[in-house]
């Protein structure tokens, strides 16, 4: 900001010498001023101009229409109007079984994305004591509240024409604090315009440092039995 | 720029649904939800005091507790008692059953004074995640009467029936801290319908207890009864528990030392002769055996 020389002790000195300078920096100084005094005069009019053609109102509604132009209303998103997802090892004791009835899922038919979102508290057991200990001592849910399935189903799907579409799905599966990349089957059916999917797959509880003590070996299997079955709808933001 | 704007925003549409981002936007959709704390206690109650937790509906809970004698010689253990062990001060055998998720009846024999017990807890509120409660809220209720023999025991003037009951009612306070460490407050009341001259016949005290997990399946338990009322005459003393709580599917084992007289409220809060400083030290146990029984 060279306009600030004016206001130094120098500048205003009896020395000829800088006399020039002060002159240079004067006029500098003025014709900022100048221009500052321009913007601050600006007709009404014009000045409400440059103000619209920032206004963030607009470019948000800008954005949000494209958004729902391109990705929502085309049809080709889909999301889960309900969805059951369930668990079940065999054991010489006693089997367990947990059903949970609040599966949310999405998917995109043209890039071809899947993902799945399920609450562990959301979990129902026969017996209220394997449902705290699932909770507390396995999944330990505190800390890690959901499961999610994150992934690309390898085979085109048109959800907007009825049949049934054999599927494979290459993703991560998340849960417990773990991370694992697994490929599952599964079976699209669309009938009468109503899409769902269901898949059946194992799982390893010690992929996920579930741990099993030892004094319950025996309830629990290595492996359990996962089953999800999701009807889907368009989306609708 | 007008028309560049419009372009970019088409593309950063197109791009916003790549596979993460599916993901991001269930996640932003799932609203978190007040969940119940769970697993606050392990069980209806902590050594001797009660806890937040009730029977869950449908649930038959089979608990006996077993009081040893005292271990040390100045408050008459010692070898010769094989340290307590061959005493048995208290017997509790009781059944508890869930009405309802929040209700949970009871009843007990329990040795001393030949006395049965009956219970009712009632959880008025749950502890909640993500700004829900922060404390969780119960009322206890517990009857007890004597059937001993009248004639036989004139000391205790048993001759009408009023005079062989006591109650106590309590305000259970409870929280659970992280996932390890439970805290109780309980504010109680016990009254007993007929007592020895120099005593009274309400008592106020107040009891706090926690639970430290230590491993999954392991705790450090503690509990202790503080009486406000002046009803500590030289001689009785406030109880004072601690000890080990394993817990197994379907099974909460604790074991603890405790210089408390009984196991009913109504006998442990009033009438703990023993103290931890003379020896009064016995040891105890509670098993705890839960069974679904219907829905």
């Amino acid at each position: 900001m060279s306009g600030h020389a004016t206001l130094s002790p120098i500048a205003i000195g009896p020395d000829s010498n800088l006399n020039g300078k002060e002159i240079e920096t004067d006029l500098q100084t003025s014709s900022k001023v100048c221009i500052w005094s321009k913007v601050l005069n600006f007709p009404k009019k014009s000045r409400r101009f440059v103000f619209q053609e920032f206004n963030m109102n607009k470019i948000i509604m800008l954005l949000l229409g494209l958004f729902s132009a391109t990705a929502f209303c085309n049809g080709q998103v889909y999301t889960a109007k309900t969805g059951t997802a369930s668990f079940y090892s065999e054991a010489p004791m006693e089997n367990i079984e947990g059903i949970s009835n609040s599966v949310q899922s999405i998917v995109n038919t043209t890039t071809k994305s899947i993902a799945f979102i399920i609450s562990i508290r959301s979990f129902q057991f026969k017996k209220d004591l394997m449902q705290e200990h699932f909770n507390e001592k396995y999944m330990e849910s505190d800390k890690f509240p959901n499961a999610t399935y994150s992934g690309k189903i390898n085979e085109d799907i048109d959800l907007g024409k009825d049949g049934t579409y054999n599927v494979t799905s290459s993703g991560k599966i998340a849960m417990h604090g773990q991370e694992k990349e697994i490929t599952v089957p599964g079976i699209f059916t669309v009938k009468n315009g109503e899409a769902t999917l269901q898949t059946n797959f194992p799982l390893a509880v010690a992929d996920f440092k579930i741990e099993i003590p030892q004094l319950l070996f025996q309830n629990i299997a290595d492996t359990v039995a996962v089953k999800v079955n999701v009807s889907y709808i368009p989306y609708k933001k | 720029m007008k028309k560049i704007l419009p372009a970019l925003f088409f593309l950063i549409s197109i791009s916003a649904f790549a596979q993460d981002d599916l993901l991001k936007e269930l996640e932003s959709q799932a609203t978190p939800k007040k969940e119940p704390v769970i697993a606050t206690f392990k069980g209806f109650k902590i050594i001797n005091i009660e806890t937040n937790e009730t029977t869950p509906k449908g649930n038959l809970d089979f608990r006996v507790g077993h009081l040893f004698g005292n271990i040390f010689e100045e408050s008459g253990g010692g070898i010769h008692t094989f340290y307590g062990l061959d005493q048995s001060v208290d017997i509790r055998i009781a059944f508890h059953y869930g009405l309802t998720s929040r209700l949970t009846v009871g009843m007990a024999h329990i040795k001393r004074n030949e006395t049965f017990e009956g219970i009712l807890k009632y959880k008025l509120l749950e502890q909640k995640t993500n700004g829900g409660s922060p404390l969780s809220i119960a009322l206890f209720g517990e009857a007890t009467t004597t059937i001993k023999d009248a004639e036989a025991h004139p000391e205790m003037a048993l001759d009408q029936f009023e005079h062989r009951m006591a109650y106590c009612t309590q305000v259970i306070l409870a929280r659970k801290f992280g996932s390890r460490f439970s805290l109780v407050v309980v504010p109680s009341w016990v009254h007993r319908n007929i007592v020895d001259f120099d005593q009274e016949n309400d008592l106020f005290s107040i009891g706090a207890g926690f639970r430290l997990k230590i491993t999954r399946s392991s705790a450090i338990v503690a509990d202790y009864f503080y009486n406000i009322s002046p009803t500590n005459n030289p001689g009785y003393y406030h109880p004072f528990g601690i000890g080990w709580e394993i817990e197994t599917g379907g099974h909460v084992f604790t074991v603890m030392f405790t210089n408390s007289g009984g196991l009913a409220e109504n006998d442990f809060i009033p009438n703990t002769q023993d103290s931890w400083e003379n020896g009064g030290i016995k040891l105890s146990f509670c098993i705890s055996r839960m069974f679904k029984i219907a829905n």
